[in-house]
């Protein structure tokens, strides 16, 4: 059974009439019942493996470990979406641009010593931290754990310095930027449309890998 | 120059070769029974022999063969498809057959014409190859034979001419493993390798999937002859873009492998992430499950990491495919049904398969921990400790949410019984059966007795005291 047609089966049944019209033009689902008990479980292996990646991303973020790829692609498995995981690779790839490395770890140190992504260096290089945020934060799914991931993940590219040196600026920043994050990806769940938030947050982190490359290619 | 192998690691590349001739005279005699699970058996310990020797970075000879770390991963790849082939659709004799024969050839090939090093000698590889195509194109049904043996022969002639090419220029019938190479034979190792990656991949888990390990190995040892130039750019764009055309037809494995050749025929720096591609493409034909393309996830990073190194046309244009790639198998992979991949008929839970197992077990460390893969030469340090990282936290939580009494910790899981499910309580048995969750709700069978005695208008009886 599909990951599709498992969290087709998840949906709350008031809202599963139009899921299953709009999923139904696609001819994900072959029309007949669906809620039988091979579909629950399935239901709920899908959601483990989704809470699972939610963990492993936050645990990478929380402790600057990793690397950004991986972490767009966990985004990907936490929304079982394509489209997620694509917002979340391209916007590594906007940090690996910026940075010239994709490790969690250098982008972290890099902020402790040159200050944050999101308020150092060239202007056009903060947009593009902030256009990578922004489109993290919107594609973020519903659920507290695809919050947490998405908010901590979009906070560690803006504003993640390392904790290493004991400084309590850094220490307060990063909470300060990790609570807006975790905040604005719940609040964006909510608030903006499915379809529109793909497209928009698709587009913003092209936007930022665009301003990640430009500079270098103006200059080189 | 290399020299000879040690003590344990002569007994490993024994070992390896061996068991799939052991697999052989169990077929021929029929000794054994059923004789696809001694042949898969076979395999598999081939494939740890081989994975022995890989670990080991062992490099030198024994005897008439040589083991360089290309060759090593090569084997481990032909063992691992040949176990595969035989879970594929069709098994019969034939099958079987000419599995276990191109299984013996391949390796006996690969380890025949390793060479000093990285060399690569004409006779062994092409006579291995050639045993080997004609043994699974032949165990092919019909229908699906005349491509296959299409761009089975395409690769062979071109690697016949590549040879040819090389004895012309003056560098004898092995191909070295650095130093001054002809264009013109490089390409047509390239694109004797790229024939082959498609004629492996074209069928999926078909005795002719060895095909692909043997080209990939073919290919990767010949393109980064001339990294150090931009003469094979035009073959890294045009087996790129013969990638992309790959996965938008929803052929993960072909894709990946031709990414591969294409990084290999790319700048240096690429050089690593291609052998990594390589070895997800071999995993991701063996499983052939949409879930298998992840494996390609470390080459994709590699590949990222070296084009920011390196720079250039070449290595943007090659990253630009890439991306394409991945964006088309990704959407294939979660797209409506109807358009999924045409050829991942793999079995729904691979780890239970006996035949596909062992490409699981690698295709998960090389996921995991590509870092490992010391021999492609990847520097991944950073991916491992955070991918250890995930792996655990993901583990604990998986952990934590299964445990009953830890479900507040996950409020976002349903409290109530899903549909169709209903909570059993049970004090006997095992921890983990004592509180989950049990079918219900289905109709009721109309050959059970109590839909019967309701069609025949009767009352149940009342239990017997």
């Amino acid at each position: 059974m599909s990951l599709r047609r498992r969290l087709l089966a998840a949906v709350p049944a008031r809202d599963r009439s139009a899921h299953r019209r709009s999923i139904d033009r696609t001819r994900a689902v072959p029309a007949g019942p669906i809620d039988d008990g091979a579909t629950a479980l399935g239901v709920e292996r899908a959601r483990l493996l989704c809470l699972a990646a939610a963990a492993g991303v936050v645990t990478m973020a929380v402790t600057s470990t990793g690397d950004l790829l991986v972490v767009g692609v966990l985004l990907g498995l936490v929304a079982a979406d394509a489209v997620v995981g694509a917002v979340g690779v391209v916007a590594g790839m906007a940090t690996l641009g910026r940075w010239s490395s994709s490790s969690l770890t250098a982008l972290a140190g890099g902020q402790a010593v040159l200050g944050a992504a999101g308020w150092t260096g060239s202007v056009v290089l903060a947009l593009s931290s902030w256009a990578a945020a922004a489109g993290v934060i919107l594609v973020s799914p519903e659920g507290r754990p695809a919050a947490l991931a998405f908010g901590l993940v979009a906070a560690g590219l803006v504003a993640g310095p390392a904790l290493g040196d004991g400084s309590g600026s850094d220490l307060v920043v990063r909470i300060v930027a990790s609570a807006i994050g975790v905040a604005g990806a719940w609040a964006a769940s909510r608030a903006v449309p499915r379809r529109l938030a793909k497209v928009g947050g698709l587009g913003l982190a092209v936007f930022a890998l665009f301003l990640a490359i430009a500079p270098a290619t103006t200059t080189g | 120059m290399t020299g000879l192998l040690t003590g344990g690691q002569s007994a490993a590349l024994v070992v390896a070769l061996g068991a799939p001739v052991a697999g052989a005279i169990a077929v021929v005699t029929g000794r054994l029974s059923p004789v696809a699970r001694v042949v898969q058996a076979s395999a598999a310990v081939s494939a740890a022999a081989w994975v022995l020797l890989l670990c080991t970075g062992a490099r030198g000879r024994a005897a008439v063969f040589h083991v360089s770390p290309l060759v090593a991963a090569g084997g481990c790849g032909v063992a691992l498809l040949a176990a595969a082939a035989l879970d594929g659709a069709r098994r019969d004799h034939r099958a079987v057959v000419g599995t276990v024969l191109a299984l013996v050839a391949s390796s006996a090939g690969l380890a025949g014409g390793g060479g000093s090093g990285q060399v690569v000698l004409a006779g062994a590889v092409l006579a291995g190859l050639v045993v080997a195509t004609a043994a699974s194109v032949d165990a092919l049904p019909p229908p699906e034979r005349r491509a296959t043996v299409l761009f089975a022969l395409a690769g062979l002639g071109a690697a016949i001419v590549g040879f040819v090419l090389l004895r012309a220029g003056g560098d004898g019938w092995s191909l070295p493993s650095t130093g001054t190479v002809p264009r013109a034979s490089v390409v047509a190792f390239v694109l004797a390798g790229a024939a082959l990656v498609v004629a492996g991949t074209l069928t999926g888990r078909r005795p002719t999937a060895v095909l692909l390990a043997g080209g990939l190995v073919l290919g990767l040892a010949a393109g980064p002859l001339r990294a150090g130039t931009d003469d094979l750019a035009a073959v890294a764009i045009g087996l790129a873009l013969l990638a992309v055309a790959a996965a938008a037809t929803g052929r993960g494995a072909t894709a990946l492998g031709l990414l591969a050749l294409a990084g290999g025929a790319g700048p240096a720096a690429l050089v690593p992430a291609s052998r990594l591609l390589a070895a997800g493409s071999v995993v991701a034909a063996a499983v052939d499950r949409p879930a298998a393309w992840l494996t390609a996830v470390p080459g994709a990073v590699a590949l990222a990491v070296g084009v920011v190194d390196t720079g250039g046309p070449l290595a943007t244009g090659i990253a630009v495919a890439a991306s394409l790639v991945a964006a088309t198998l990704a959407v294939r992979a979660t797209g409506p049904a109807g358009k999924k991949d045409p050829v991942a008929t793999g079995p729904d839970r691979p780890w239970a398969t006996p035949g596909i197992a062992p490409a699981v077990i690698v295709g998960a460390w090389l996921t995991v921990s590509p870092g490992a893969w010391t021999w492609t030469g990847a520097s991944l340090r950073s991916y491992d400790r955070g991918m250890a990282l995930a792996v655990g936290a993901g583990l604990v939580t998986v952990a934590a949410a299964l445990a009953p009494e830890l479900r507040l910790l996950t409020r976002s899981a349903p409290q109530q019984a899903p549909r169709g499910l209903r909570r059993v309580q049970s004090p006997g048995g095992p921890p983990w059966r004592r509180s989950c969750w049990r079918g219900a709700g289905r109709p009721p069978s109309p050959w059970s007795r109590r839909t019967s005695l309701r069609r025949l208008g009767r009352r149940r009886p009342p239990p017997s005291r």
